[in-house]
């Protein structure tokens, strides 16, 4: 079957990526020459714990003569729409309704969920519910006839596999596929399939122009990287979102990346919910991303309640990695867990647990002067004097307890055997130990040189470094982020070899992932001087 | 109780405590070898990343060992030395030996992932001493382990691989060089403080305490028919086991179906497990009415289990009018005060609208789409899928959904008459005549409507269900509610040789079913606790003491033999066709294998209150 994927301005990239909407659990994923109907998973417990997927699989088939036919497909930001010989069928998202929309002309459809594992079916007066995986679809027929087997097996524990087949009335079907819980009311569906169609391209709009621009060079980078972030975004219960790292196979988020993420978006309230979605995870990243907010004027007029929360969350994460991850007395802090840095894998950990590591102690020196920057927005001039002075202690303890002169190396908490060199060569894919490159002009300019020297080496030189996966390239793309916003592109750029490697057409495979295409994005964009703040 | 010796191992019964996550289990292939797990993850056994295999060492290099555990420990032994769990109900586990080190390794359940291998200790995020002694790893969704040396030595072993993944952890215990001891506790927690930690109470005081608690928890049954007495101490001691304390989404201590095998704490258990606890009201009161914390404010739904992870999907029968009834009949009528009915009136009674509601046969109950606008006509209820009734493959239900199911309209009439008495206990004189109204009126529906002459039918659109299920008697709940001759005629047809009556108490499916199965199925052949339970406690209610007691007695002298399982299957061969059945199950979370809360209570119910 012919695979004609749409090339429009800032599309739905299938089939590397499903059609999906922002706060809609329903997608479609293509697969060699298939679409497939799923929700977005959610995780939910049950009885028999299965493996992370996407919930309530249906390969979709169109019909005709109660054959099946080849089909295209080309898809916008808002509208799939699906070719075979005689007919056309069209998709949007309902999320007044939490629906999936679809008409057809001239084509029968048919649903077919493939498994019988597990599923539970019902025909019901509204059309046939299915659950399936963690999902419950009601197929609700506005126009058109559905065909729907829902015979229960006895020693199978459940139903025959579900298959739905819709034929059309007067050559027409439209056809509602819910996702909603039990025991509740069935909204019907209001306004057009248009009305609903431009509803989600206005709100997908309204989404992008949050969004950090990017130089002409860059645009299907942003394009990627916007869509990705539109499609993975998940609504949480309190009614904020995070951005999930793949909505198809995972409900799970971390807030570290979450931070990372508000790099990408320009004003207050969406970096601001972005940043407070979920608990302060690990490494402590929130500080970096309101130096940041603050670097764009992103707090300049934003309310003080606003301020004050933002205070006391970083306040509190800065207190329980003085309470829990700092010897008494010290100046430094250290990882207790390999984890911990955001890698499962860190060159700094060859000395053994706990490690204080460099990058680390760069994050909590952000964190601090953050604190101090907002403490003084607040008044409390006491506090922003404590804060800043903590940042200041800590830079100085890692210049003089982790800096050789050459580079910087991370110390084991209680034998204090220092990485050495040769372990870090070892690693050399991996540059913790120059994340402390995004402290940019609060470092002296000998250690900024020779870090970015390194960096650089590494950027253009990577054995197996960016480009082999995504989270290695967010990581290099990360450090790149803190670059931009601590020194002009002119400054960089005489560090020809860094500005030369950074941003290498091996990265762009990433910009479909929600996180990498978000801070490579931000990192153009601040680069090349877009701007950020929406005034 | 259990040990290489005893009468029971732990094989198929997990050793754990009330309220701890923790189980030590033996492993069915490796004979001898004894592990630990942890439930809190939800993961089966079969599937968990989260178990460690337990050896005995001496000067370091392991060896052989038997064990014997009771309420207060576990203890392995070889020759004189040994190594010694007990796990309390404050998140830790209490780990001593003598003469002898431990050696906990982890290992996985799971199929091996490529870049991991080997991949034993793939649930191994990270470990680390800590500052103030001890170690601390992360297992990502299992929680925290922190291992505290309180005597002796301790160290770990975690080399990983050059893509970042764990080899192996293995902790080891080593006794003192001088006193030949070692002593240590292993604590679990979630992300957060440690806790408790600092307070270490004596390791013979811990055991003591531990048995004290089984025993004070004991105190809560009645004592059961004669020769039985053993039986019933291992049936209390897995309902105390598999008592889980306030967590996370588990907001006051409820009863866990398995350790093992389905970890969940399922809804309409949690009043199977109040009915036998006669000698302690306040906690059977609290039992029923547990899962009404969770209730959904807008539709008056229960939520169908529970787990660690969060509430899990589904809908399970409205037993809590059985259970209640039962224990009102057995212990009198004012055990529930006022202010309890006054509570716990509006929650029952949203409980069964739900049901006439959103299950009503009258508002097309299989659409989700209640109309509150609309009363409907009467309280026939079709349910959606056989989870709804308690008995997934029974086979009333071959001919699909929605089915107008007897049984589950039988306990809501049964829950409707006790809502009438929580309305009467709360002074609420016209709502208690009204819920009584009700009751009577649906009972009348499932006489007239339901009994063909032989059994109670299922009617699928209209039509009955022709079937030979044990459910088709189950309504015998009602007891002096139905007439003497449906009574005599349940009776008759269940004590009826060669269809439901085995040596072995009721099969869930007549032996002259070509459907019988004897194995993966729960409820279309074997013998199963619950219905067996059920059954006999409607036949008493309905006079029919006689033939509840044969019923019983049947039953519980195969717990007695076999231990607390859930199904047996009553013959090695299939009676209708000669034809051998296949082997019993090995270790899977079929009902023929683990022991399970959901047997102990139904034992207990049957042997205390059933049998004379």
């Amino acid at each position: 079957m012919p695979n004609n994927p749409s090339t429009s301005a800032s599309p739905p990239k299938l089939p590397f990526l499903p059609f999906g909407r922002r706060d809609s659990r329903h997608m479609l994923i293509a697969q060699g020459d298939t679409l497939w109907l799923a929700l977005a998973s959610e995780g939910a417990p049950s009885m028999i714990p299965t493996a992370p997927r996407p919930a309530g699989l249906f390969e979709l088939t169109v019909l005709s003569s109660g054959n099946p036919v080849p089909y295209t497909y080309t898809a916008d930001i808002s509208v799939l729409e699906l070719k075979a010989s005689g007919g056309v069928a069209r998709i949007t998202h309902d999320t007044q309704v939490g629906a999936l929309r679809i008409e057809a002309e001239g084509i029968s459809l048919r649903f077919d969920g493939k498994t019988s594992s597990g599923v539970s079916s019902l025909n019901t007066p509204d059309g046939p519910v299915v659950s399936i995986g963690g999902g419950r679809y009601l197929f609700s027929a506005r126009r058109g006839t559905i065909t729907f087997d829902d015979t229960w097996v006895l020693n199978a524990f459940g139903s025959v596999v579900p298959v739905v087949d819709i034929a059309p009335a007067g050559g027409i079907i439209e056809l509602v596929v819910y996702e909603l819980p039990g025991d509740t009311i069935i909204p019907a569906p209001t306004g057009s399939f248009d009305s609903r169609a431009a509803e989600n391209a206005a709100e997908f709009s309204a989404f992008d122009s949050s969004i950090v621009s990017a130089p002409p060079q860059y645009s299907k980078l942003r394009d990627e990287a916007v869509y990705s972030l539109w499609l993975n975004s998940k609504k949480l219960a309190d009614g904020n979102h995070c951005i999930t790292p793949n909505r198809i196979t995972s409900s799970m988020a971390e807030a570290h990346r979450q931070a990372l993420a508000s790099f990408a978006f320009r004003d207050f309230d969406s970096a601001f919910e972005l940043l407070m979605s979920l608990p302060e995870s690990s490494p402590p990243l929130r500080g970096f991303a309101v130096t940041r907010m603050i670097d764009d004027g992103l707090l300049d007029g934003v309310e003080l309640d606003m301020l004050r929360k933002l205070y006391h969350e970083l306040e509190a994460t800065a207190k329980w990695w003085r309470d829990n991850r700092t010897m008494p007395g010290a100046a430094l802090s250290y990882y207790a867990y390999r984890f911990e840095s955001g890698h499962p894998n860190p060159s700094t950990f060859t000395v053994g647990a706990p490690v204080i590591a460099p990058d680390l102690n760069a994050y909590l020196v952000l964190l601090y002067e953050a604190l101090s920057q907002l403490a003084a927005n607040l008044g409390d001039n006491a506090a922003s004097d404590k804060f800043a002075l903590g940042a200041k202690e800590r830079l100085d303890a890692m210049l003089s307890d982790l800096w050789d002169g050459e580079r910087f190396f991370a110390v084991n908490v209680y034998s204090g055997e220092r990485e050495s060199a040769e372990s870090q060569t070892t690693y050399a894919p991996l540059i913790q130990n120059e994340i402390p490159l995004i402290l940019g002009r609060r470092l002296p300019g000998d250690v900024f040189d020779k870090l970015a020297r390194s960096f650089g080496e590494k950027l253009n030189n990577p054995p197996e470094g960016a480009g082999r996966s995504s989270d290695q390239t967010l990581q290099y793309a990360a450090v790149l982020l803190g670059l931009v916003y601590a020194e002009p592109l002119e400054v960089l750029g005489k560090y020809t070899s860094l500005v030369a490697g950074a941003f290498k057409p091996e990265w762009m495979q990433y910009a479909s992932d929600p996180i990498t295409g978000a801070v490579m994005l931000a990192a153009v964009s601040k680069a090349f001087g877009m701007g950020t703040r929406i005034n | 109780m259990f040990g290489t010796y005893e009468k029971f191992t732990l094989v198929r019964a997990p050793y754990a405590r009330r309220g701890s996550v923790i189980y030590l289990y033996e492993d069915f292939e490796k004979h001898g070898l004894l592990r630990l797990g942890m439930q809190k993850s939800g993961d089966m056994i079969s599937g968990t990343d989260f178990l460690f295999d337990i050896a005995l060492t001496k000067n370091g290099a392991s060896v052989p060992y038997t064990y014997f555990a009771d309420a207060g420990s576990l203890r392995l032994t070889s020759g004189d030395a040994y190594v010694e769990f007990a796990i309390t109900d404050r998140q830790h586990v209490r780990i001593r030996g003598n003469g002898a080190g431990a050696r906990l390794t982890l290992i996985s359940t799971n199929p091996p992932i490529p870049e991991r291998t080997p991949g034993f200790a793939r649930a191994l995020r990270g470990i680390y001493s800590m500052p103030k002694g001890g170690a601390e790893a992360d297992f990502g969704k299992y929680g925290r382990v922190f291992i505290n040396a309180l005597a002796g030595a301790f160290h770990y072993d975690a080399p990983y691989n050059e893509n970042g993944y764990y080899n192996s952890l293995t902790y080891n215990f080593l006794p003192d060089v001088q006193t030949g001891r070692f002593d240590a506790a292993l604590h679990e927690y979630d992300d957060g403080e440690i806790y408790p930690y600092g307070h270490y109470e004596p390791f013979d005081q811990l055991v003591s305490d531990n048995r004290t608690d089984f025993e004070s928890f004991k105190r809560g049954y009645r004592s059961v028919a004669k020769g039985y007495e053993e039986t019933a101490n291992y049936a209390m001691w897995t309902v105390w086991s598999h008592r889980a304390a306030p967590r996370s989404f588990i907001k006051s201590p409820i009863i866990f179906f398995h350790h093992q095998w389905a970890v969940v704490a399922a809804s309409w258990q949690q009043s199977y497990n109040a009915m036998p606890m006669q000698n302690n009201l306040k906690e059977a009161w609290r039992l029923i009415c547990t899962m009404f914390e969770y209730q959904d404010e807008r539709t008056g739904r229960l939520p169908g289990m529970l787990a660690y992870t969060g509430v899990a999907a589904g809908l399970q029968p409205p037993f809590q009018g059985f259970a209640l009834e039962f224990l009102l009949r057995n212990v009198g009528e004012d055990i529930i005060p006022q202010e309890d009915c006054a509570r716990m009136f509006p929650k029952f009674a949203k409980w069964v609208n739900y049901w006439t509601t959103y299950r009503s046969a009258d508002l097309g109950a299989a659409a989700p789409r209640p109309q509150p606008a609309v009363q409907p006509s009467s309280d026939v209820t079709e349910i959606q899928s056989p989870h709804e009734a308690g008995w997934d493959d029974a086979s009333n239900f071959k001919d699909g959904f929605p089915a107008s199911d007897p049984n589950t309209m039988a306990f809501l009439v049964l829950l409707m008459e006790c809502t009438a008495r929580l309305a009467r206990g709360a002074g609420l004189r016209k709502e208690a005549t009204d819920w009584m109204d009700r009751a009577q009126k649906l009972t009348k529906i499932i006489i007239d409507d339901y009994w063909d002459g032989e059994k109670f039918v299922t009617k699928v659109k209209g039509k009955p269900v022709d079937a030979m299920s044990l459910a088709c008697y189950q309504p015998i709940i009602l007891g002096k509610r139905l007439p003497r001759k449906i009574i005599n005629k349940v009776a008759e047809r269940l004590m009826a040789p060669g269809e439901w009556l085995t040596e072995i108490g009721l099969a869930s499916e007549s032996m002259r079913s070509p459907l019988v199965t004897f194995g993966i199925s729960f409820v279309c052949g074997r013998v199963v606790a619950p219905q067996n339970m059920i059954i006999s406690v409607g036949l008493q209610a309905a006079g029919k003491q006689k033939e509840a007691e044969e019923i019983a007695r049947r039953y519980c002298d195969q717990v007695k033999k076999e231990g607390i399982i859930l199904g047996f299957a009553p013959y090695d061969h299939f009676p209708l066709t000669g034809e051998p059945a296949p082997d019993q199950p090995r270790p899977f979370a079929t009902d023929g294998w683990p022991w399970t809360s959901w047997c102990a209570n139904s034992f207990m119910t049957m042997a205390s209150s059933v049998l004379a």
